[in-house]
């Protein structure tokens, strides 16, 4: 293939705002990792669960976009909760991979569930803004739902920042990542913290399923398991537990992805992308970020 | 009075040794597969029952064989589906060219040597995979396994000699339940006691060791590096050998079937039996392959109730809270507690006596 | 002693949940009759009705449930009355062979197959002692029947790609051809090899090949980057309606215009795409149903399977639907009847089944089908071509 600036820039774009959407996921996997020390394998289908909402509101109910993504949102982060104290609360002191298994549980309930209700033929999101697409010269076009992602991208990253750094809350949810027992001395009510981390996990995978809505438009059942498992993956490639690991391992998986089936082969995509993530963790084994583990004699 | 001559002859402790606990797990399984085979050769076996006993043989052995890698070496695996995948195309490509070149042999030649074969290669793969984890830990490692598990899946599916996307075409060596069974009979009763008396042996207790507590392991001067690539080969080795089985009692392997939703389910088998238990292993898999097949007439809703199940499964078995209340109205508790009380009643009338 | 207890315990429990468990499936009467004096004649259906592919199974039961109640609203046929059985496969092989394994013990004397093409090769070998005739409305693999007693109701792979070939050299579609397709999915890779050799003898030129696989069917830009960079006047996408959805509205997104080509897998696809029912304006497709159609068994197919389940049937439905209808006019052909079949044994209702197949002609709502020895059906494909959200017969 002749090796064109403008193909290039037109990748890297996609690869982009792929990226944004596996780092919006992996900030959720991430956060619940790092306070409540666990996987949590059914907030792929959170992801899910927020798009059939907003294809119940807007597509069935006729209500208008922003209220159908609003209610989508607050229906996700309350999901979220609930799981959290039904399924994971009484696990608490368990083993992990106890607490593991019931999070595929509660996987195999949500994707049955929406089975059941939504049926498995794809159901299509309608559109929800008109967004003109943009073009850069005569070769780069760039759809507005891209555009529309990455800028959501960008602010809710800067918000969730701001909102760890400099809130009482977010000072919380650092403080019970650390140090569940001394956070816990300290007058802060851990259980309301590691709710609320679940419930900001969840509305990022709401934002995440209006974006992945948007830009491939056909949703079902199984919707959030690939996007679910690429985005462990890229939180796993940036440091487990590390919030600006999960953005930067989101987007890099995003990227990778992309140019590796612009320019080396679409067949083999998945072999290079997991094959970049083995050598990443062999040559660096806690992730792009993620804090070096200090050994305990 | 025989039973009592016999006791006497042997000794009570002998005795005891010879039905340990794991003597009991080598027991259920001969026993399960002695009375599965009287009904399937009986003929009183039904269909369903039939069909289903090579895919329960399997998981079987992928249960017991990650077992070895999560409950006994400590590490989290998800791709433990692939090893079963390299064994199963590898094996059945022996097999299917043996048949091609010797028809001759017959299968209970044929079948063994494809078995080891598959087992090879698939514990080769273990190794190479196993080399990784030397330098990683937990979650790290598990997306190492995971991605592996990708890679091998893409790549076998894109090889042409592998049948690629359409799948490998097992129709000439497709064998019928009732002639895999004996094999893979064999197969699970040998990893069985091989895998108990591992643990039992010298290199289990340094396994475990490794687990519990690596770096005085290393104190101690267990070979880290050597024994966990050993249980990494061992485990891929046996899921291996299942693939082969596998591979020959269906008509068409591919490649997409052995993703990482099964390493999921092998790995629930395993967690739901008990991290380290091979009686534990080898039960959840019966209870998780016959669990769905039993709950077949309730049609739509067959796998929403399966998903409930299990996370009250979890709950039950995991939650600190039902533990502590589980152990309270146990059997064992509530007979001592109401010996205790009997004991104290007696007391109190003895007392009142000799009053 | 007390270990002596334990192992006898141990045995007994086993042994009575092995009895408990072989009773409840053992079952030996061979035909069964209902209240009214009818036989009761079962059709197994076996397909995913759970899982990532469970739109195309529960189309399928869906279908043939219809034709079922169909015919037993008007009496049953020849003193039947017909039963369909269902078994879940969840879209894997082994589960589709118990599931087969579970209808055997149901009484099932008519297999419906597999609906995805590995499970149906997967119960054609188990089924081979069974003899029973076996007729799959969708498992389109070349080698997913096999067997004497394996019938399918729709084209095989290489059938649809040496179709299109043909048609795109015969109406001047295009010279310069794309190929999109998914490589994991043995229908759409069936297709595409048959195609590449046919269109290369034909003289159209492949311009690119561009794939994805299930884990990557959600963005497809950079493929749809690499076909207009290909100078393609044509793209051959033999795939399934829901990712050419996808595809063609990240077509429209990028303002991609180029002629689609896809075949039976697209049917539904005005459906699918909701809304943008515009971007699949213009797309031609080889099949032979459509929903659209203004005519014979089609149309009452249609209405009827819309006033039931509330939705426009796809395919699988219309296959499955048919397929209920060949087994009736194999019923008669065969000269079988409540009377007889109860005395003569399994084997030969079999027998007489299996023959009838290939003398039977049957029309239904995937058109007028006629059946060969080897199991393949011979029917005459339609090219469709969506104008204004709507399937029209291109001549």
């Amino acid at each position: 293939m002749v090796f064109k600036v403008t193909n290039l820039i037109v990748t890297l774009i996609q690869g982009l705002s792929l990226g944004s959407i596996y780092a919006l996921i992996a900030l959720g996997y991430t956060m619940v990792y790092g306070i409540a020390k666990m996987l949590n394998f059914a907030h792929g289908d959170v992801i899910m669960v927020g798009a059939y909402m907003i294809y119940t509101t807007v597509a069935l109910g006729k209500c208008p976009s922003i209220l159908g993504i609003v209610i989508s949102i607050i229906f996700s982060a309350l999901l979220g909760i609930i799981i959290e104290f039904l399924a994971y609360k009484p696990l608490r002191r368990a083993p992990s991979l106890s607490v593991l298994i019931t999070a595929i549980g509660v996987s195999y309930f949500l994707q049955n569930l929406a089975l059941l209700i939504f049926k498995s033929d794809p159901k299509s999101i309608p559109t929800l803004f008109n967004l003109p697409p943009l073009h850069i010269g005569d070769k780069i076009t760039v759809s507005g739902e891209t555009l529309f992602t990455l800028g959501i991208t960008v602010v809710l990253m800067i918000a969730l920042t701001l909102f760890i750094n400099k809130t009482k809350l977010g000072k919380a949810m650092r403080a019970v990542s650390e140090d569940k027992d001394a956070a816990m001395l300290m007058g802060i009510n851990v259980n309301r913290t590691i709710s609320i981390t679940f419930a900001i996990g969840s509305a990022l995978a709401a934002f995440a399923s209006l974006c992945y809505g948007m830009s491939y438009t056909y949703i079902k059942p199984t919707t959030g398991s690939m996007p679910g498992i690429k985005a462990f993956t890229a939180a796993v490639f940036g440091g487990i537990g590390s919030v600006p690991g999960a953005m930067l391992g989101g987007i890099m998986l995003g990227v990778i992805e992309k140019l590796s089936m612009a320019y080396i082969s679409t067949q083999f995509t998945d072999a290079i992308v997991f094959g970049v993530l083995i050598l990443v963790l062999v040559i660096k084994p806690t992730g792009l970020l993620g804090k070096k583990i200090n050994e305990k004699v | 009075m025989g039973e009592k001559k016999n006791n006497n002859l042997l000794g009570e402790s002998k005795i005891k040794k010879l039905i340990s606990r794991d003597a009991v797990t080598i027991y259920i399984v001969i026993v399960f597969y002695a009375v599965y085979s009287a009904m399937i050769y009986s003929g009183s076996a039904s269909r369903q029952m039939l069909n289903m006993v090579i895919t329960l043989s399997c998981y079987i052995l992928l249960s017991v064989s990650l077992n070895l890698v999560v409950g006994f070496l400590g590490e989290l695996s998800l791709g433990h589906a692939a090893f079963m995948s390299v064994g199963a195309y590898s094996g059945s490509m022996l097999s299917v060219a043996i048949l091609e070149k010797f028809p001759q042999i017959p299968l209970y030649v044929r079948l063994p040597i494809a078995m080891l074969f598959g087992g090879i290669i698939a514990a080769v793969f273990g190794i190479i995979i196993g080399i990784p984890v030397l330098r990683l830990n937990g979650d790290y490692l598990a997306i190492v396994t995971l991605a592996f598990g990708e890679i091998i899946k893409n790549v076998i599916i894109n090889l042409d000699f592998t049948g690629g996307a359409i799948g490998y075409d097992t129709e000439p060596i497709y064998e019928t339940p009732k002639n895999l069974l004996p094999f893979a009979a064999v197969a699970v009763i040998v990893s069985v006691i091989l895998i108990i008396n591992l643990a039992k042996s010298k290199h289990g207790r340094a396994i475990t060791a490794v687990r519990d507590n690596r770096i005085a392991a290393d104190a101690t001067g267990i070979k880290i590096t050597y024994y966990k690539l050993m249980v990494f080969a061992l485990a891929a080795f046996i899921a291996g050998i299942a693939g082969v089985i596998w591979g020959h009692s269906l008509s068409i392997i591919k490649a997409a079937k052995f993703d990482f939703n099964m390493s999921i389910e092998i790995l629930v088998i395993v967690v739901l039996g008990g991290l380290g238990s091979v009686r534990g292993s080898v039960i959840a898999a019966i209870i998780m392959i016959i669990l769905p097949e039993m709950l077949r007439d309730l049609q739509d809703y067959r796998m929403l109730i399966y998903s409930i199940l299990l996370i009250l499964l979890m709950l039950f078995n995991a939650s600190p809270k039902l533990i502590a209340i589980r152990e309270r109205f146990s059997v064992k508790n509530l007979m001592a507690e109401a010996k205790k009380r009997v004991a104290e009643k007696k007391k109190v009338k003895e007392g009142s006596a000799n009053e | 002693m007390k270990a002596t207890k334990k192992i006898l315990a141990i045995t007994l429990v086993l042994v009575m949940t092995a009895l408990c468990f072989a009773s409840c499936g053992k079952k030996n009467d061979v035909w069964k009759t209902t209240e009214d004096g009818k036989v009761i004649l079962e059709i197994g259906f076996t397909g995913p009705l759970t899982g990532e592919y469970a739109n195309y199974g529960i189309s399928v039961r869906d279908g043939a449930k219809l034709a079922v109640e169909e015919i037993n609203a008007k009496g049953g046929v020849n003193g039947f009355e017909l039963k369909l059985l269902e078994a879940d496969s969840g879209g894997s092989g082994e589960k589709a062979v118990q599931g087969y394994g579970k209808l055997i013990d149901d009484g099932m004397k008519v297999s419906l197959g597999g609906t995805l093409s590995g499970e149906n090769k997967d119960i054609v070998a188990a089924a081979k002692n069974d003899g029973l005739l076996i007729l799959t409305p969708s498992a389109s693999a070349l080698d997913s029947i096999g067997e004497p007693n394996a019938f399918r109701l729709c084209f095989n792979d290489p059938q649809q790609g040496e179709i299109a070939a043909n048609t795109i050299k015969n109406k001047n579609l295009a010279t310069k051809v794309a190929i999109l397709y998914d490589n994991g999915n043995d229908y759409c890779v069936g297709n595409v090899d048959t195609f590449k050799t046919k269109a290369a003898a034909l003289g159209i030129t492949i311009v690119t090949e561009q794939t994805y696989t299930e884990s990557t069917n959600t963005d497809f830009t950079t493929q749809l980057t690499a076909i207009k960079n290909s100078g393609a006047e044509l793209v051959f996408f033999p795939i399934y309606a829901a990712d050419a959805a996808k595809i063609l509205r990240q077509a429209a997104q990028m303002s991609l215009d180029i002629e689609w080509f896809g075949a039976d897998g697209l049917d539904g696809l005005i459906e699918k795409c909701g809304d943008n029912v515009a971007d699949a304006e213009g797309v031609l497709l080889l099949t032979p149903f459509y929903a659209d159609s203004q005519e014979g068994v089609a149309k009452t197919f249609v209405d009827a399977y819309k006033a039931k389940y509330g939705k426009t049937p796809d395919q699988f439905a219309a296959d499955a639907y048919d397929c209920i209808y060949t087994i009736v006019a194999a019923l008669t052909k065969g000269g079988l009847n409540a009377d007889n079949v109860v005395t003569m044994s399994i084997e030969d209702f079999n027998a007489k089944m299996i023959a009838a197949m290939t003398q039977i002609e049957v029309t239904g709502a995937t058109g007028t089908m006629k059946w060969t020895a080897d199991g393949e059906t011979v029917k005459e494909p339609m090219i469709l071509k969506i104008v204004n959200g709507k399937t029209v017969v291109v001549d």
